[in-house]
């Protein structure tokens, strides 16, 4: 069964900078008014049950738009996105709140995932536990580090019941224990048929995890298939990108995204759910509403008009 | 357009289980680490009714009744409704601003965020209701059926600050500068509402154009219903234009909402 189906998805970034750009967004539609970047372009992908995918490519090639799309964090501006059952993200920021303790983080987080409270004082123990920041816990995040703040972000990540999980970049900041302990977990999700999409730039991470590899250049899927097969691709192209001086690359990037333009199908297609109809009709049916019947209550509430005068009158000599 | 509203509302029931353990957890983590703890609730606004008791009735007015009703009683029934309005408003204006960095990295339906923070607020209001409630007949003044008023206020106070809300949550995520504006405002118009002086002191000429502050309605509400004053059909102009008002705002809020929700956590 198919997890994970995405067709021709398209992403843009608006690249607003003022704030008179964003008053502009209030009112017209997107691309038309501001620049934007194009994160991904036209990405066909389909991610069966089961199946644990490494994600690979330079950085700026979308990777993480393409698995932040998968957890619903942000939508597609053209194309679909589909999604059969409950996805987890772990990423390296977790947003956790800083003056909060471990302990209510997770109670927080738990409760936003839509837990009750019995379910979340059944999962506290198995996520402090898996955790493992000791007394800790019952300090506020903010004196935390790095590496305690992932891993209890992974923690809590992991403790919950999904069916896709994403791991992107979240392994790279804790120490060699924390990264068994979390293999171990995966290869437990593994072991349970879940889906996983792992997001690394540690090509041993994804040779031992991964049975399918997705190689993104520059919004657009360069390779997919076999570990076996897409991985040497990607490390000689790495090996020769490496080699290439700032300016080879800067040109190796443009020509790259010059073909893909090229190859781009011609007119921009709608923008789909992205845009709603504007409600002029009520808001303007509202209004003469509102209105009509402010007028009525203050004509009501005000004495007659002669008298109207002779208050205004009275009002301006006693100035 | 019907439609989006009307998925609001259906989100706002789906949730509702969420938004109530969500405001519930609101309330007690604000209060975590104070000694008093979920008493500050009640020891905020009360010492608030005290210096406005003693500058505005006792200083200004001499402690002189109004229409019979002693005055920190009459200024009890409105202002009660005031201190909901002026907080909800304010934190649910700034509630997915606020929280945009908690929610980036899960799938949370945003437009929860404001309900949960205002429903947060809820408590704390219908606990100083039942004290307002006790006040009233401790000074021997009979509750009357206008008393059964009371829950359609409410209601209509919630579903105000709802839409005010959920208007200003997305114009504050995308222009910062707005809930400083609303701050003032929110200021001028507690000063605008017969909340600590009598209608009375006005020339007559203003009264009509005081009503144009949709609070006024609500406050006004909450003293007939509490301390028996006129019935809502008797003010059903003002009712009227406080619920074309309220319903302008919703109906503005939920095409902002819609349209912007997808893209709000880009905004970070």
């Amino acid at each position: 069964m198919a997890m994970i189906t995405l067709e021709h998805v398209t992403k843009r970034f608006d690249m607003v900078t003022t704030t008179k750009e964003k008053f502009k967004l209030l009112f017209k539609n997107q691309s038309k008014t501001v620049k934007t970047f194009t994160a991904l372009r036209d990405v066909s992908l389909t991610i069966g049950s089961g199946e644990v995918v490494g994600l690979v490519g330079i950085n700026g090639s979308g990777k993480s738009t393409l698995s932040n799309l998968i957890s619903g964090i942000i939508y597609a501006n053209e194309g679909s996105v589909e999604i059969n059952g409950e996805v987890a993200i772990i990423a390296v920021s977790q947003g956790l709140k800083n003056v909060l303790t471990g302990r209510e983080n997770i109670r927080l987080k738990c409760l936003m995932l839509g837990m009750d409270e019995t379910e979340i004082n059944r999962r506290m123990p198995e996520i402090i536990d898996f955790a493992d920041i000791g007394d800790f816990i019952d300090q506020p995040i903010k004196k935390y580090s790095s590496g305690m703040k992932s891993r209890l972000g992974f923690a809590i990540a992991v403790n919950v019941d999904a069916d896709i999980l994403i791991v992107d970049e979240a392994l790279s900041v804790g120490d060699q224990t924390f990264y068994n302990r979390c293999i171990d977990r995966m290869n437990e999700f593994k072991a349970e048929g879940k889906t996983i999409l792992f997001v690394s730039h540690s090509l041993g991470q994804i040779k031992s995890f991964c049975d399918r590899v997705v190689w993104l250049e520059y919004g657009q899927v360069k390779e997919d298939g076999k570990t076996a097969d897409v991985l040497p691709d990607y490390e000689k192209f790495l090996a020769d990108y490496k080699k290439l001086s700032k300016e080879e690359q800067h040109k190796y990037r443009a020509d790259r995204l010059k073909e893909q333009a090229k190859n781009a199908k011609s007119g921009a297609a709608p923008e789909g759910d992205m845009t709603v109809k504007h409600p002029g009709f009520i808001l303007s049916a509202l209004g003469v509403a509102a209105a009509a019947s402010g007028a009525y209550m203050v004509v009501r509430e005000t004495p007659s008009l002669a008298h109207f005068g002779d208050s205004l009158a009275q009002l301006f000599q006693n100035f | 357009m019907w439609k989006e509203m009307k998925n609001i509302v259906a989100e706002q029931i789906a949730h509702f289980p969420l938004i109530r353990r969500l405001a519930r957890y609101e309330i007690k983590s604000t209060h975590a680490e104070q000694k008093l703890g979920l008493l500050w609730e009640l020891l905020n606004p009360g010492l608030q009714i005290l210096i406005y008791w003693f500058v505005f009735g006792v200083g200004l007015r001499g402690n002189s009744h109004v229409d019979g009703t002693p005055f920190i009683v009459w200024m009890l029934a409105g202002i009660v409704v005031w201190f909901f309005v002026n907080d909800a408003l304010l934190r649910g204006s700034n509630s997915i601003n606020s929280r945009l960095a908690m929610v980036t990295k899960m799938r949370f339906p945003m437009s929860a965020i404001p309900s949960y923070v205002i429903l947060s607020r809820m408590y704390q209001h219908l606990a100083m209701i039942v004290i307002v409630l006790v006040v009233v007949l401790l000074n021997g003044i009979p509750l009357t059926w206008k008393l059964l008023q009371l829950p359609y206020y409410l209601f209509s106070t919630y579903v105000f600050v709802y839409a005010v809300s959920l208007f200003f949550s997305t114009l504050v995520t995308l222009v910062k500068d707005i809930q400083n504006l609303l701050q003032s405002v929110m200021r001028m118009l507690f000063y605008m509402t017969p909340i600590l002086w009598t209608i009375d002191t006005f020339p007559d000429v203003f009264h009509g154009f005081l009503r144009l502050n949709p609070v006024y309605y609500l406050v006004e509400g909450y003293r007939a219903s509490l301390l028996g004053g006129s019935w809502l059909w008797q003010e059903w102009p003002t009712g009227l234009y406080f619920w074309s008002v309220t319903l302008l705002l919703f109906t503005a809020g939920t095409f902002l909402h819609i349209k912007f929700r997808k893209s709000f956590t880009e905004l970070v």
